[in-house]
């Protein structure tokens, strides 16, 4: 091998000439190393914010809801919040399909294009994005994304976790790369069985964590309605059995709401006021159409109202069973004096009855009275309790009522009908 | 013939018993005395007076609609007793809504209503005494109270109030709404 060239260069000295070789090397190097670098910037997209429900109406997005103690929900319901996320629940009405979402990215480039996919990692999700193309994207512009996929088809609070892959194209392609990024996001919601209505036409959050939780996987009003009268008769309150006064609102139609979800699973004192009001309150959040009505005694003797009479019922809570209400002794023989001035319900338009407030015994003998008429007979025990739920009218003040009772030892109060014991009102729920 | 007009009268007769059973109780609002009192605003419930008788005020009270839990005696943790205050526009609203309120509870009996011999509170009171516990309501001009307590608090908490109401500056009409100072 010839080295001679080798021995010429290593002789070398350094001239202007190769001075200014070297320098013009070195600037080219400097030059290609800053182009190199730019061009392996690449694109990173990060979901910036997500509206669930962002037009008026439910036709394409989630229904309006509002926040735990009735106040605006906010919306964007998920936000990136500086890598702290934040998440509001949202819902949806049950078999719906194909909703629509907004979203906006955030990202180091300012003008691309993108590919979105959307695939549900884990839980029951809403639907799915698959090659969504949004041509000439700006960061923090919202997207509109229909998405493919059904909502389950029954009550509930579900939730799941997205994963976001997205394929950005940018502009300016001397500067960045195309590059696909990749980000989770995590919701809950909750799936109502239609239409939410009054009081609850936009249902308070915390209405809907009961409700939905309630009556989990429950795909019918019946069903639904049901299991909610059953947990609010066990949810902790008792039966005011002094007089009966409301502890959740001081009007007919007033409900204390806030108040109401503060003291759920404390022992404090309730009349069936409240306990219509709130069966009303958290099924119609779940689209029930039910309504607070009022059975109020029409019985006279000697000119004053009295209440009419009662078989043998089980108050909410540990108020002790009785057929004789607000008097003595709480279990009766047929000349008792006790009984409702009036009683409320929730009510359907079919009117079928819900009744959180009581059971009403079903056995044989529901007064718990034998061997009355002409006496005013004896007390007798057992009982085969009932919670009234979706229970006809008729039937239900059959039950509720012990309409042949001799009363005071002069009257026999004769409504041999229950409906002949009193009259109906019924009125709306305002809450706060 | 007279079967008919047999007929007409006994159903005339059983509307009329209907219609008259369906007119709930005004307990005789017509006579009630205040009508023409004032409008009063700016009504401050003293701190003192609540920290004494260890009231909590509940968190979702408003400046229109004040509550307080009480405990009904030394084993109440859970205080359930209450205070309520609402104030409304004009004295009429808040009367009305005393018979309102009067209606709502009697589902039992009539509560009776107070002479000023036996308290001396308000335009107008009602209320009744059940074990060792005072439930009473009353009216002093446009503000409705409503208080359910031990007896022995329940007195100092009916004429605190009653003063503060009257105490309290009178409503003009270029004010804003009556409301309280919390």
């Amino acid at each position: 091998m010839d080295m001679e060239p080798f021995k010429k260069l290593s002789n070398l000295e350094p001239t202007g000439k190769v001075k200014k070789l070297v320098a013009l090397i070195f600037l080219f190097s400097c030059c290609l190393y800053g182009r190199v670098a730019w061009a392996t910037t690449y694109v990173t997209v990060q979901p910036y914010e997500i509206k669930f429900n962002y037009e008026a109406g439910y036709s394409n997005d989630a229904l309006t809801i509002k926040d735990d103690e009735g106040g605006t929900t906010i919306v964007p319901e998920w936000a990136y919040n500086g890598g702290s996320p934040v998440s509001e629940n949202f819902a949806y009405i049950k078999n719906q399909s194909d909703r629509s979402i907004q979203v906006r990215f955030n990202s180091n480039c300012t003008d691309m294009h993108l590919i979105i996919n959307l695939t549900v990692s884990s839980g029951t999700g809403i639907g799915t994005v698959c090659n969504h193309f949004e041509a000439n994207y700006t960061a923090l512009d919202w997207i509109t994304l229909e998405l493919d996929g059904n909502l389950p088809g029954s009550v509930g609070t579900r939730s799941f976790t997205w994963q976001w892959s997205v394929y950005a194209l940018p502009l300016d392609i001397t500067n960045y790369c195309a590059a696909t990024s990749t980000n989770s996001t995590s919701h809950t919601y909750y799936t109502l069985l239609a239409a939410p209505q009054s009081p609850m036409a936009e249902p308070w959050s915390s209405v809907l964590d009961y409700a939905c939780s309630w009556a989990n996987g429950q795909n019918t009003f019946t069903g639904a309605t049901s299991a909610i009268t059953l947990s609010l008769y066990s949810s902790g309150f008792y039966y005011e059995s002094t007089r009966g006064a409301p502890g959740y609102g001081d009007t007919w139609s007033e409900f204390l709401l806030n108040d109401f979800l503060s003291d759920l699973g404390s022992s404090y004192a309730v009349n069936c006021l409240d306990m219509a009001k709130a069966v009303v309150t958290f099924a119609n959040a779940f689209g029930a159409t039910l309504t607070l009505s009022r059975f109020h005694s029409s019985l006279y003797v000697g000119g004053d109202g009295v209440g009419y009479p009662l078989n043998y019922i089980d108050p909410i809570g540990s108020t002790p069973a009785t057929n004789n209400t607000f008097s003595t002794p709480s279990i009766g023989d047929d000349c008792r004096t006790g009984g409702f001035g009036y009683h409320a319900f929730a009510e359907n338009g079919n009117n079928y009855i819900w009744d959180a407030t009581l059971r009403y015994d079903m056995d044989m003998n529901p007064d718990n009275v034998s061997n009355s008429n002409p006496s005013c007979g004896d007390n007798t025990g057992g009982s085969a309790w009932e919670l009234p739920c979706n229970i006809a009218e008729s039937s239900y003040l059959g039950h509720l009522i012990d309409n042949w009772t001799k009363y005071n030892h002069l009257y026999i109060i004769d409504c041999g009908d229950p409906y002949d014991c009193g009259y109906f009102n019924t009125n709306g729920i305002y809450v706060e | 013939m007279k079967k008919k007009i047999f007929y007409v009268v006994i159903i005339c007769f059983c509307f009329f018993i209907n219609t008259m059973a369906q007119i709930t109780d005004n307990y005789n609002y017509e006579n009630w005395n205040g009508k023409d009192g004032d409008i009063k605003t700016k009504i401050e419930i003293p701190p003192q007076f609540i920290s004494t008788n260890e009231m909590s005020m509940r968190y979702s009270s408003t400046e229109t609609f004040v509550r307080f839990r009480i405990a009904l005696n030394e084993k109440d943790t859970l205080k359930r007793g209450y205070l309520h205050l609402k104030i409304f526009p004009n004295v009429e609203e808040a009367q009305l809504a005393l018979v309102e309120y009067l209606n709502v509870i009697s589902n039992f009996s009539k509560p009776p209503r107070l002479t000023t011999e036996e308290f001396k509170v308000g335009d107008v009171a009602f209320g009744s005494k059940f074990d060792d516990i005072l439930s009473i309501s009353y009216v002093r001009n446009n503000v409705l109270v409503i208080v359910n307590a031990k007896y022995s608090k329940a007195k100092e908490i009916l004429y605190t109030t009653d003063n503060a109401i009257q105490k309290a500056t009178i409503w003009q009409k270029d004010m804003p709404k009556p409301l309280f100072v919390l």
